[in-house]
């Protein structure tokens, strides 16, 4: 087996594309970030890794605009994000400029996914080590959506998704409890993904809403407290109704 | 940015360079200011100078919250100045005349605008192939907006066959 996974462009006898399946690993380090689409607001969320102390965290955005109405979270290798993300802003502008209009998310989906696929079967060159959750709204029907891409260069669109570390359990947690949302409710539940994995407070974590009005906004460390806050509120009544009803019986 | 010249070279290098400042914006998070984007613009017309050179004059206005308000002459052989008033084409003979008769550095909106229509009627009544209409935008911390027309000859309604 090991001698199939030198260059990516060769196949292992069982059809493997180990470079790509290592790829996913990588992902699988990554820090987690989760997307959620509501009706009227889409959502993403992702761990912050605990900065060092003498860091400047604001240059440290892991959630950013490709255009006014396109962003992007990833989960991987941030150097990989910097140069997939840079390719994708030029194609936003230079689609602006020939069809004389914005790109729809799909179409800026299909390209990162392109991209990520060519650097698969190529020679001399490694995968990109990043899987992309991207969330827009379309320019003209203003419908709002939720992609992911992955290495392999496969994407989909999805209602609610997540990537990186630990993903399969908060995609266990948001298959439970999705259900269509809109404004504070979705931003409440991706929130609430997220911290299923994630040490709560503000500053682990870095959201951003999206609306099709005000596009990107992300969130202020003491806004997320707050919102961390509700939740844990929640969480406890919900505990507490839990256990009173027990004890009435006896 | 206002600009007149060639039609398909006017449309063609305003647009590109319009897309590569958003560009600019999303890669770095701040929007240039509006010398970078003058120079920028120049820049990009000089480098065309001497294989095919796009016939375009430019007069680009912009609001930087530290430095306030700019305008820049940038002409189609790349020549770039930082003005107080500007004026391209024949019009220009009489418009220039008229702002340097008129023109104070500490005019208000309401000023400027006067000026400008003295200009407009000037070019209306000197100028044998002068244009019918014309539209008056403003730049200043609110952005770009469009202000008000002046129109000899309105768009005539289709009517129903």
């Amino acid at each position: 087996m090991a001698r199939y996974d030198r260059a990516i462009t060769v196949f292992s006898p069982d059809g493997h594309l180990f470079q790509v399946e290592y790829a996913l690993e990588a992902v699988r380090k990554g820090n987690a970030a989760v997307g959620v689409r509501g009706t009227d607001t889409i959502v993403l969320a992702v761990e912050k890794k605990s900065a060092p102390k003498l860091q400047d965290s604001r240059s440290v955005r892991k959630i950013v605009n490709l255009d006014d109405h396109i962003a992007l979270a990833c989960a991987g290798l941030k150097a990989d994000a910097r140069v997939l993300i840079n390719r994708a802003r030029i194609e936003c502008q230079s689609h602006k400029l020939t069809i004389e209009d914005p790109v729809t998310v799909e179409y800026i989906t299909r390209y990162i996914a392109g991209l990520q696929q060519k650097y698969t079967q190529s020679g001399g060159v490694r995968p990109f080590g990043l899987s992309t959750l991207i969330i827009g709204f379309d320019p003209h029907t203003g419908t709002p959506s939720l992609y992911q891409t992955d290495p392999s260069g496969t994407f989909s669109a999805w209602k609610a998704n997540a990537t990186g570390r630990n993903s399969n359990s908060i995609r266990e947690f948001l298959e439970k409890n999705y259900k269509e949302t809109h404004g504070q409710e979705t931003l409440k539940l991706a929130i609430r993904a997220l911290l299923e994995v994630v040490e709560s407070g503000g500053k682990n974590i870095e959201v951003a809403v999206m609306t099709k009005d005000h596009g990107l906004r992300q969130l202020e460390e003491d806004e997320i407290d707050a919102i961390v806050a509700e939740i844990e509120a929640e969480k406890a009544a919900a505990e507490a109704a839990k256990k009173a009803p027990s004890t009435k019986e006896t | 940015m206002g600009a007149s010249g060639e039609t398909g070279d006017r449309a063609q290098f305003t647009e590109y360079i319009q897309k590569n400042v958003a560009l600019y914006q999303f890669r770095n998070g701040i929007p240039l200011t509006t010398a970078a984007a003058a120079n920028f613009t120049r820049g990009e017309l000089a480098t065309a100078l001497r294989k095919n050179p796009y016939m375009v004059n430019i007069i680009l206005a912009g609001y930087d919250k530290e430095t306030g308000p700019s305008l820049y002459f940038i002409d189609y052989i790349a020549s770039l100045h930082k003005v107080d008033k500007a004026a391209f084409g024949y019009g220009s003979y009489f418009a220039l005349s008229m702002m340097d008769r008129h023109y104070r550095h500490d005019m208000t909106v309401e000023e400027a605008i006067a000026l400008v229509d003295k200009c407009i009627m000037e070019i209306r009544s000197r100028l044998v192939v002068a244009p019918p209409n014309f539209l008056i935008k403003i730049v200043d911390k609110d952005g770009a907006r469009e202000y008000a027309w002046r129109e000899s000859i309105k768009d005539t309604p289709v009517s129903a066959a």
